[in-house]
């Protein structure tokens, strides 16, 4: 089988103490996983060690057929990440997700404007394309951040908590946009925090706390028990986290 | 090289050395511009104020070693002293539980006042040679050497070259430095390329500007541009812009007037700008603001009454209201009663909707 994602023995720690600890994980092409866990499970790490913005102590991580391009992947940070005063333009910062694409020194082509009035269509955010994106609701900033991902053209999505802070009618626009980009063929890795909307949203999950507890299509691993045993292990946690300082 | 050249410089009859050193000021002020923009919103504005302050000491045991007045040797003691009050911000942040602030205000205070103490030895001595010195607090443009002055603008204008040309990556990286890294691009690289700059750009400034105004120049010209755009690439040219005219305005004022210091004309020329930006913004101006809150009040002091008639149409109105509306439409009386015709709700509604949209 053609994995999208391969982890092995994948551990990060900041300051001596480790938020995730041998971490195996095979995430094949074509689904839209969840990652699940409490807070400060290290969901957001896994996906910052994966795309290269922290650094792992140990492990390998294989992407999209073992070459990591940077263009083969698209990454939504959470939206808290940034500084909503920054003066610019809802265009502007999609348009920086064809930054991958064009290269040091270039400017923008004919091509990426147009690839970034489709996505601002397709999330009905063309209207406000000359908005200054402090002035935009949650649920439109996070459009904004999406529209951003899309024109990134990738093979494999990653979204850290995507739902955050949106309103109902956003949410369904964004499950659609995820439907249709697995429908055609692209892979979506989505950090959730609302256990309610997992058998909706998803096909598969991993259940997250420090290590991984669980992991499989959502009828066979997101079950009552691993979900008990994911969210329960405080005394794991601690134990590692002690021996570590 | 002939004054001619200069053309519209040589009308004012400045003298080619002080043409020059206009010019560099002038380069150096957009280069603030720029490098200060990308500072700011990185939340870095103290940034700069730290490392100036930092480097007075640099200079200072830089004459006292090889008793020289050549600015190389001098620029070189300062960026020394400076990388090394920025190792140990480094070191503050990482060992102990001090923020950012915290260090940069503490290496900003420590370094300066060692350099002050240093320079209060060195004019105690003496020296002839020391005249010069005092010159780097707050700057003394035109009395610079015309080859340091060049060497300074070349450097600067490669720099400038290098900012814009990595704009979109600057931009990024500033704006989002995690989604910059997942694009396989080294954020904390630029993070270090911009820090380096804004290194330079002090050494570069410090005798032309001082070291303790230095910073305005990274500082004052973006907050006034931001008064006026949302937009980066404005708020970068027009940052830019005030960073220059600020150094070129502020240089011949202080050359033409009896050798004042050019780091506090510059700096009131920042201000005076940033008053004016602060002031007459067509969106964020003070002005604009106090305009449309009084139109607001003044339109809710004539028709509250009438939107009181519409919430509550057993209500009473006063004898002058009543005039006046009657007179443009808006009531008519129904067996002692005052209601409002369909002129006046269209009106309630429409006010509603504007008072709505504003608040």
């Amino acid at each position: 089988m053609e994995y999208a994602l391969v982890i092995e023995d994948l551990s990060v720690a900041y300051h001596k103490k480790p938020v995730l600890w041998d971490i195996d994980l095979n995430v094949p092409f074509g689904t839209i996983m969840g990652i699940v866990g409490p807070n400060g499970a290290g969901k957001s790490t896994l996906m910052k060690a994966v795309l290269g913005v922290v650094k792992p102590l140990t492990g390998r991580i294989r992407l999209a057929g073992d070459t990591h391009q940077a263009h083969a992947v698209a990454y939504v940070p959470q939206k808290e990440s940034v500084d909503w005063d920054f003066p610019t333009t809802v265009y502007d910062v999609v348009m920086m997700g064809r930054y991958g694409h064009i290269g040091w020194f270039k400017r923008p082509r004919k091509s990426d404007h147009e690839k970034v009035e489709a996505a601002l269509k397709t999330l009905s955010m063309w209207s406000l394309k000359d908005t200054q994106i402090g002035a935009l609701s949650g649920g439109q900033q996070q459009r904004v951040f999406l529209a951003r991902a899309l024109v990134q053209e990738a093979d494999v999505y990653f979204l850290d908590e995507p739902f955050q802070g949106v309103d109902a009618k956003t949410e369904r626009v964004m499950v659609e946009v995820f439907k249709s980009l697995k429908a055609q063929g692209k892979t979506l890795i989505i950090v959730h925090h609302d256990l309610n909307t997992v058998r909706q949203y998803f096909d598969s999950v991993t259940l997250l706390n420090v290590r991984v507890f669980a992991s499989g299509a959502v009828e066979d691993v997101f079950t009552d028990e691993n979900i008990m045993k994911t969210y329960q292990s405080d005394a794991h946690q601690a134990f590692w986290r002690d021996e570590r300082v | 090289m002939p004054i001619k050249h200069f053309g519209v410089m040589s009308v004012f009859n400045l003298g080619f050395t002080l043409t020059v050193v206009m010019l560099g000021t002038m380069v150096l002020g957009i280069l603030g511009g720029v490098l200060g923009t990308l500072l700011v919103l990185r939340r870095q504005a103290l940034m700069g104020d730290a490392l100036s302050h930092a480097t007075l000491p640099g200079v200072m045991l830089a004459f006292m070693l090889f008793a020289t007045r050549s600015l190389e040797v001098l620029l070189i003691g300062a960026f020394l002293s400076a990388s090394v009050a920025y190792g140990l911000m480094l070191l503050i942040k990482r060992h102990t539980l001090l923020q950012w602030d915290a260090a940069m205000a503490l290496m900003l205070a420590g370094f300066f006042g060692f350099g002050q103490w240093l320079l209060s030895i060195i004019q105690r001595q003496g020296t002839a040679a020391q005249a010069g010195l005092s010159r780097f607090i707050f700057g003394q443009a035109a009395t610079m050497l015309r080859e340091d002055v060049i060497r300074l603008t070349v450097v600067s204008a490669v720099m400038l070259i290098i900012l814009i040309g990595l704009l979109k990556e600057f931009k990024t990286a500033v704006f989002d430095p995690d989604f910059f890294s997942s694009l396989g691009r080294s954020a904390p690289g630029i993070e270090w390329l911009l820090r380096g700059m804004t290194l330079v750009f002090i050494v570069l400034g410090i005798r032309l500007v001082g070291v303790v105004l230095i910073s305005a120049l990274l500082i004052a010209p973006v907050l006034t541009a931001q008064q006026w755009s949302v937009r980066f690439h404005r708020v970068l040219l027009l940052s830019a812009f005030i960073g220059g005219v600020s150094g070129l305005v502020g240089t011949y004022l202080s050359a033409t007037r009896a050798n004042v210091p050019t780091g506090p004309v510059i700096v009131f020329v920042l201000g005076l700008l940033f008053l004016i930006s602060i002031l007459v913004a067509p969106k964020e101006g003070l002005l604009r603001k106090s305009f449309e809150w009084h139109r607001l009040k003044r339109t809710l002091t004539l028709y509250a009454p009438l939107i009181h008639l519409y919430e509550q149409p057993e209500g009473t109105l006063r004898l002058e209201d009543v005039v006046r509306y009657e007179v443009q439409g808006y009531v008519l009386k129904d067996q002692d009663q005052w209601r409002l015709t369909a002129k006046g709700e269209a009106k309630v509604k429409a006010m509603k909707k504007v008072i709505l949209d504003e608040s």
